[in-house]
């Protein structure tokens, strides 16, 4: 294990002991590079923080696009990844071997999510009149185009159940079967709310499309 | 099939900039603190010590039936019974809780066995029984029956909050199913291992004072594993 003062600088970046792991480096007999989310997690749970680095590296874009898109707020979801790492740190001493990675993450994550919702009782003053949540101010600029606008616009403006089975088959790549467990459902029931998802966000794009 | 049904063409969702550096540094900070502290119990450990924490409960409650100089026939009838439902617990455990989550069969399957085996167990109650008074008659004449039920679930309560306590933080993906799983088997423990040391062979005695033990816990560990498996 390497001394966490070599690992990390202050600004955060990668150090040369990292960058050498991760550019190829053998630990344990298999390249770093080359290992699944769940080795990584299992060194990790072992003291190697070069695989953290490597897990952070290759999860967070999917945690934080799925906490984005959950509260429509970067400030809120990046509280909320750190929420999520930070229990991902006190809990890895419990992971079971084998346990699918991404899941496990998204799983906490989404529980942070509905704790601070629940103790924030939703602050009132991000509510709509009809109790439900706006849309996203100041995202579009960071979307790139208008399509992609247009369809993350109205992937907000889908109820929240359709929108988290979407989110998490269609754009964060869990399997039905993984998003079914995360989110308590059947994955009959899920998979109902992904085409019902479809069929409203096919009606606000050809809406958008008139326009 | 309507149009409605059909999936649309896969659409291309943009990558969202990545959390601020600030964010990130923070994390990783976070995450190479402790970290020689070492893994925790690898999943077949916690099995083994969920098994000695039941085996302890079942072995004085085995013990006490002895103390009480029970009839050896009925003695040795219960113990193969409460030996029985060991290897049920055994499958619970090994199925439904030491096996990684995701991996774990569906939720459907595990809420039945959850909620079907106390109804099984009431079966086998029910056929274990010597005899059975009328409802009306077992209430005013069985007073040894709440003081049973509150052993029982003493017992229930040690060998349910020991099997959470082994689990904890082990699950975030159905934590309230775990922990109903691990209620089912602290009540089995508790229930089977009751019918050894009571004296009461009487139906009504059994279903109440000693299988409710098995119900009540696993709406307890439904509860609680909410809190304590989720990390």
């Amino acid at each position: 294990m390497w001394p966490h003062s070599v690992e990390l600088s202050a600004s955060g970046e990668a150090s040369l002991v990292t960058r050498w792991l991760a550019a190829g480096a053998v630990v344990n007999d298999t390249p770093l590079r080359a290992a699944t989310l769940e080795e990584l997690m299992e060194r990790y749970v072992d003291g190697d923080s070069g695989a953290f680095d490597l897990l952070y590296q290759r999860s967070s874009p999917k945690l934080f696009g799925y906490l984005l898109r959950l509260t429509r707020n970067r400030e809120r979801a990046e509280d909320l990844l750190q929420v999520t790492f930070a229990k991902v740190h006190r809990a890895r001493g419990s992971y079971l071997r084998g346990a699918p990675v991404l899941p496990w993450f998204i799983a906490i994550a989404r529980r942070s999510f509905l704790d601070e919702r629940r103790s924030a009782k939703v602050r009132t003053e991000d509510l709509s009149p009809d109790g439900t949540l706006p849309e996203p101010k100041g995202e579009g600029g960071e979307l790139g185009n208008d399509v992609t606008e247009a369809l993350e616009r109205a992937l907000g403006s889908l109820p929240e159940a359709y929108r988290e089975a979407i989110v998490l088959t269609k754009i964060t790549g869990l399997s039905l079967a993984e998003a079914s467990e995360v989110l308590g459902a059947t994955p009959t029931a899920l998979k109902l709310r992904v085409h019902r998802g479809y069929a409203q966000l096919r009606e606000r794009l050809e809406e958008f499309k008139r326009r | 099939m309507t149009s409605h049904d059909e999936p649309l063409p896969e659409l291309e969702w943009s990558e969202p900039a990545p959390p601020r550096a600030s964010v990130s540094a923070a994390i990783k900070q976070t995450a190479g603190r402790d970290l020689d502290k070492g893994r925790g119990l690898v999943a077949w450990q916690r099995a083994v010590l969920s098994v000695v924490v039941s085996g302890g409960v079942v072995g004085a409650l085995i013990a006490l039936g002895l103390v009480q100089k029970q009839e050896a026939a009925t003695l040795r009838a219960t113990t193969l019974g409460a030996a029985g439902w060991g290897v049920v617990h055994l499958a619970v455990l090994l199925a439904g809780l030491a096996r990684p989550p995701g991996k774990r069969g569906s939720r459907e399957l595990r809420w039945g066995v959850a909620l079907g085996l106390p109804l099984v167990f009431f079966v086998y109650l029910a056929l274990s029984a010597h005899s059975a008074l009328p409802l009306s008659r077992f209430l005013q004449e069985d007073t040894h029956a709440p003081t049973c039920g509150l052993f029982t679930l003493m017992f229930g309560a040690a060998a349910a909050g020991g099997t959470l306590l082994v689990w904890r933080r082990t699950d975030p993906l159905t934590p309230g199913l775990s922990g109903a799983l691990a209620g089912l088997c602290g009540g089995l423990a508790a229930a089977a291992g009751i019918g050894v040391a009571c004296p009461s062979h009487e139906a009504w005695h059994l279903w109440l004072a000693h299988g409710t033990t098995v119900l009540v816990f696993v709406g307890v560990g439904w509860v609680v594993g909410r809190k304590w498996l989720a990390p």
